[in-house]
């Protein structure tokens, strides 16, 4: 699952790339309005975390050209306006969420995963096929109630495409997901992941779509 | 200092009291004079009534005894009417000349034939006496009437109580009138204070100005300027108070989050890297901390910004020194390129020496 920060602040941004990454997120990181317009352009983001004061452009101007042109990509505005003007501002620019500074990084995490988690059209905590059951809060997968160990890249992989069960994610879509920017995208990766995680759950769980891609469940 | 009231007060019944007494002590003199004139003038007719009488009286006599050398004098008592003042104790004595006492009151002083005629003052046995001695047409005969002036001194007196008596039913009247006026009059000044005395310690909207006497407006308006003041001192306090918090938002968020990653981290490079980034935001907050008490202690109290002109150049070089010794030790070389003619700018130059400072102190780091 691959996530936009947006926020200007060095020592903050370090810090919120690292905990989300720790999280099992990708993470683009990006210090103004501008970059954020153009990268939330370029790519399809599973979600968004969103500073109020930028520089080259607002936070809100941002947000506002994103759902003008009918992009849903979750976002949470996160923000050192504190007011309840500033907050209702926020939300009905079209943020899905709305955090203050100093905030909780366990809090903001959950609230990504929640966020991403309702825009993929899912209701429960936990993303289950089969006998898998991955579970993104406690990050770990089990299956028949086995706790399955996976690699930080197996995890994200498997996350993604539980994510879009049902549906055939093409390997570029899935290497976008597991790379942010600046991470060397090694030939082949994703299909050795597959291999690791057919291995660790059967060789059925992932399907192969010839030409398309791969898919967990079955193709709608 | 005394109130406004007791002020009022005393030099108001004061004067009332001195104008009272001044009108008082003119008509107990008047009354007097009056009293007196009036006195004379029954003295006067008395005389003129005894003498044609006595003259009368005694030709009658002569005629019809022949002359008599030693007419037995004759003494007489007169019934005093007591509840006239005016009447009073009239004594008299008549003469035939040269020395024969024709008639004589029994309460006459004995006081001999005067010489004079006319109005006199004599004092005899210990009581001083208003006397008037006149002799008939003819010089044959002298009528002393005299009256003790303790009785026209007192007539004289109960002329004047008549006109001081209503007087001094009216004084405590005024008196009692001149302390509500003064009070009613003053009244506004008593309704500012309480107003001003019933307010919590934020209330600081300005008093109603038009609900004050003019005398007192400059008060008000003073007041009032303070109130502003004061308003303005704390609003600023306030803005300065939410804008430190705002301002300290971010880096301690940033603190927080990387405490938590150097927690959560489970390799060693993403941990230290973590605490580096912790300390180099405590050191930053620290920084911004200083920034925020450098711009505390420009005198909140001093009003309004005066914008002077200032020469930027010169507070800039300022600034400069005072940070070299930092740029120094972080390896940056400070320079100044100013334009000529100097570039002025309209402001208050102790506030923007600190903003420069910030400036340049922010660049460095």
């Amino acid at each position: 699952m691959r996530i936009l920060l947006v926020e200007d602040d060095a020592l903050l941004g370090d810090g919120l790339a690292a905990g989300l990454k720790l999280a099992g997120w990708s993470v683009d990181w990006v210090r103004d309005g501008e970059a954020a317009r153009l990268a939330l352009l370029d790519q399809k983001y599973d979600g968004c975390v969103l500073d109020l004061g930028l520089p080259r452009r607002d936070g809100v101007s941002v947000l506002k050209d994103l759902r003008g042109r009918g992009d849903a990509t979750p976002v949470l505005i996160l923000t050192a306006r504190d007011t309840r003007d500033d907050k209702v501002a926020g939300l009905d620019a079209g943020a899905d969420d709305y955090l203050t500074k100093p905030f909780d990084l366990l809090e903001l995490q959950a609230r990504l995963r929640a966020l991403t988690r309702r825009a993929g059209g899912q209701a429960a905590p936990t993303l289950t096929h089969a006998d898998v059951t991955l579970d993104p809060a406690a990050r770990s997968v089990t299956r028949e109630g086995q706790v399955v160990t996976l690699s930080a890249r197996e995890y994200a992989l498997l996350h993604d495409l539980l994510a879009h069960k049902g549906r055939i994610r093409a390997r570029a879509e899935l290497e976008e997901s597991l790379y942010a920017w600046g991470e060397e995208v090694e030939s082949n990766t994703v299909e050795v992941y597959i291999h690791h995680l057919r291995k660790k759950l059967g060789s059925d769980f992932i399907r192969t779509v010839r030409g398309l891609g791969y898919v967990v469940g079955d193709a709608a | 200092m005394k109130s406004l009231r007791a002020r009022l007060l005393i030099a108001v019944g004061g004067a009332t009291l001195l104008v009272w007494a001044v009108t008082a002590a003119l008509a107990y003199l008047s009354a007097r004079h009056e009293a007196a004139e009036l006195l004379d003038a029954q003295l006067a007719q008395s005389t003129r009534l005894l003498l044609q009488r006595v003259a009368f009286e005694d030709q009658r006599q002569r005629s019809d005894e022949g002359e008599g050398e030693d007419d037995e004098e004759v003494t007489d008592k007169f019934e005093h009417d007591r509840l006239n003042p005016y009447v009073q104790d009239q004594t008299f004595t008549v003469w035939r000349l040269p020395g024969h006492v024709l008639l004589r009151t029994d309460n006459a002083p004995a006081m001999g034939l005067l010489a004079r005629t006319g109005y006199s003052d004599l004092i005899e046995a210990g009581r001083t006496w208003r006397v008037l001695s006149r002799r008939d047409a003819t010089g044959r005969y002298q009528v002393q009437i005299a009256q003790p002036t303790q009785g026209r001194d007192r007539a004289a007196l109960e002329v004047a109580m008549r006109i001081a008596g209503p007087m001094a039913i009216a004084l405590p009247l005024l008196i009692g009138f001149i302390y509500l006026a003064v009070r009613r009059g003053l009244a506004p000044l008593n309704a500012l204070a309480g107003e001003v005395a019933r307010r919590k310690p934020d209330e600081l909207a300005p008093l109603d100005a038009d609900d004050t006497p003019p005398e007192a407006s400059p008060l008000v308006a003073a007041l009032n300027d303070l109130l502003a003041r004061i308003a303005g001192t704390l609003d600023n306090e306030r803005r300065f108070t939410a804008d430190a918090a705002h301002e300290l938002r971010t880096p301690l968020a940033a603190l927080k989050v990387q405490a938590q990653v150097a927690g959560m981290a489970n390799d060693e490079a993403t941990r230290m890297h973590a605490i580096g980034q912790v300390l180099a935001g405590a050191d930053r907050a620290a920084h911004l901390v200083e920034q925020l008490l450098r711009l505390a202690r420009l005198d909140p109290l001093r009003g309004p910004v005066q914008m002077h002109p200032c020469g930027i150049e010169d507070l800039l070089l300022e600034a400069v020194a005072a940070l070299a010794h930092l740029a120094h030790e972080k390896g940056v070389t400070l320079s100044i390129e100013a334009p000529q003619p100097p570039v002025m700018v309209a402001g208050d130059p102790e506030m923007i020496a600190v903003a420069l400072r910030n400036l340049v102190e922010n660049a460095v780091r």
